[in-house]
């Protein structure tokens, strides 16, 4: 009974772990409170971001708005959901930028970004985890 | 021209400086990009790529471009981009309008985009310019021949483009079919090659690309092929006017690239044919242009990464028989090294050690008779120094 009730234990607290790191050892993500979305998939995010989809999953615009690339939030968010370091991701947006294939979601300030957020129905930022988000969906991100 | 230089670049920081700040046009944020480059070249053999190398090394090693772009809605966009170079005696600050498009996505797996239109070709065709995007000052010239830029590097015309993923586990295929119109420089390397009676050369281009990113994290495959009916006029100090259409020319290209954490390695292989006609008539000529390199690059920390290359190509004239298959050669062997100062400047210091010099007479890649006056050696050793500013 008691090696049942510490296994019990031990599962909650990976589990609360895991949903902590899912939103990021330093991010979280937030949407404008009219977006009904209360969690969204790790690869959604990606898309979003690298702007391989101008939707979120149920179809509602998506308007991704980055934080520059030497943020340390930047980084934290980029290794987790794109699995890379911001340098690499910026390396592909360069890419993009001067073939003329596409260009980089706007490059925000974070209180600036919130803003966005605030103010525009269809958009997306993450900013850091201690963030003042008063008026705005956080929303968790899943694997 | 040090002078324009340093203006420039006092722009190019004026301009970040005002990038930082969010341009916005019509209430739409307007992104505005640039870049700037400068290199010298010392070799120890021959003159290589239209410059006086062999002396005290050259400077004339110059390139910059700037573009803007607006996201006028979620699924349009418009940009361009100005660029200009001067290498040795090519580009000569002739300004050129490097790409000029509109693109509307209908949807992840399919999107259109017209104007002047940067050409899908191998891995880095559409960005074979942009210094700051690669370990190495100068691309392979088997396969990225910098005198030949205009040949491959956009048409004016239009693209179909698009991913699509194989089934959920079998990575993406990213798609573009395009079809447009070539016009060369004046001041290309064909232009160089065949001198003052160079009148013009250009066409019809069409082709495709198809890349897998494979569910291997990291790898990336591809193929490309470029068809083109050529039209080029010259005079060749007569007084007539010869012009020459291509009969058959095409461009097909094999690639492969894997990323893993700091390494990255790359191979490519090309084969350019062109087979002529001379003013209608029975007469013209063949070139048979094959290329490959074997590349790899680690970045060892933040702020250095190291490079090396191994690149060949042959020039075959089938229908000559008086000149050997594979006669005309260049095989490099390179290393480089690249550092980033931060995020906008990198230095990078190059040797490449070169055995032949191609067909000087015949087909424009890197050694030319005309710079060269006292023969051409068999082998050329070149340093190669470059920095680069980008916003």
């Amino acid at each position: 009974m008691k090696l049942s009730r510490i296994t019990y234990v031990v599962a909650i607290v990976l589990l609360a772990s895991a949903n902590v790191w899912a939103q990021g050892g330093g991010y979280k993500i937030v949407v404008n409170p009219s977006n009904p979305a209360t969690s969204i998939s790790r690869d959604d995010v990606a898309r979003i971001f690298l702007k391989k989809s101008t939707k979120f999953p149920d179809g509602r615009g998506a308007s991704p708005v980055d934080l520059p690339v030497n943020s340390p939030v930047r980084e934290s968010f980029s290794k987790n959901i794109h699995g890379k370091p911001a340098s690499a991701v910026d390396a592909y947006w360069q890419q993009q930028i001067f073939s003329g294939r596409d260009i980089p979601p706007a490059q925000k300030s974070e209180s600036a970004a919130l803003n966005f957020v605030r103010s525009n129905e269809n958009g997306i930022a993450y900013v850091s985890a201690g963030a003042d988000t008063g008026g705005m969906k956080v929303i968790t991100v899943a694997d | 021209m040090k002078r324009v230089l340093v203006k420039l670049l006092v722009a190019c920081a004026c301009v970040s400086t005002v990038w930082a700040q969010d341009l916005k046009l019509f209430n739409r944020d307007v992104q505005v990009h640039g870049f700037v480059s400068q290199g010298f070249v010392y070799t120890d053999g021959n003159n290589w790529l239209t410059m006086n190398t062999g002396d005290a090394g050259s400077a004339r090693f110059t390139d910059f471009g700037g573009n803007a772009s607006i996201q006028i809605t979620s699924k349009f966009r418009i940009g361009a981009q100005i660029y200009d170079r001067n290498l040795g005696q090519l580009g000569k600050w002739h300004p050129q309008l490097d790409w000029a498009v509109a693109t509307y996505k209908f949807k992840p797996w399919l999107g259109i985009r017209g104007g002047k239109v940067k050409t899908a070709l191998g891995l880095h065709n559409d960005t074979q310019d942009l210094d700051f995007l690669h370990p190495f000052a100068l691309l392979p010239q088997s396969v990225y021949p910098t005198d030949v830029r205009d040949v491959t590097i956009a048409h004016l015309g239009g693209d179909a483009f698009g991913d699509v993923p194989v089934g959920e586990k079998g990575g993406t295929i990213s798609y573009t079919v395009y079809a447009g119109h070539r016009s060369d420089s004046r001041y290309g390397g064909y232009a160089y090659l065949i001198g003052k009676s160079f009148n013009r050369m250009g066409g019809l281009q069409y082709g495709a690309d198809l890349r897998w990113a494979t569910p291997l994290k990291g790898l990336l495959v591809g193929i490309s092929r470029l068809n083109e009916n050529l039209t080029a006029q010259y005079s060749a100090g007569t007084p007539y006017e010869t012009t020459l259409k291509s009969v058959s020319n095409w461009t097909n290209q094999y690639y492969a690239q894997y990323t893993w954490n700091k390494l990255v390695v790359e191979t490519e292989y090309r084969r350019y044919y062109l087979n002529a006609s001379a003013n209608g008539g029975p007469f013209g000529f063949e070139t048979d242009v094959r290329g490959w390199y074997v590349a790899g690059s680690y970045q060892i920390t933040k702020h250095l990464q190291l490079g090396s290359y191994y690149s060949r190509y042959s020039i075959g004239v089938p229908e000559n028989y008086l000149i050997p298959s594979g006669t005309g050669h260049d095989y490099d062997k390179v290393v480089t090294m690249r550092v980033d100062l931060n995020r906008f400047v990198n230095i990078k210091v190059e040797g490449h050690f070169m055995d032949g010099y191609g067909m000087p007479d015949d087909y424009p890649n890197g050694f030319y008779s005309v710079d060269n006056p006292q023969g051409l050696k068999p082998k050329t050793n070149a340093l190669v120094i470059k920095t680069s500013f980008k916003f």
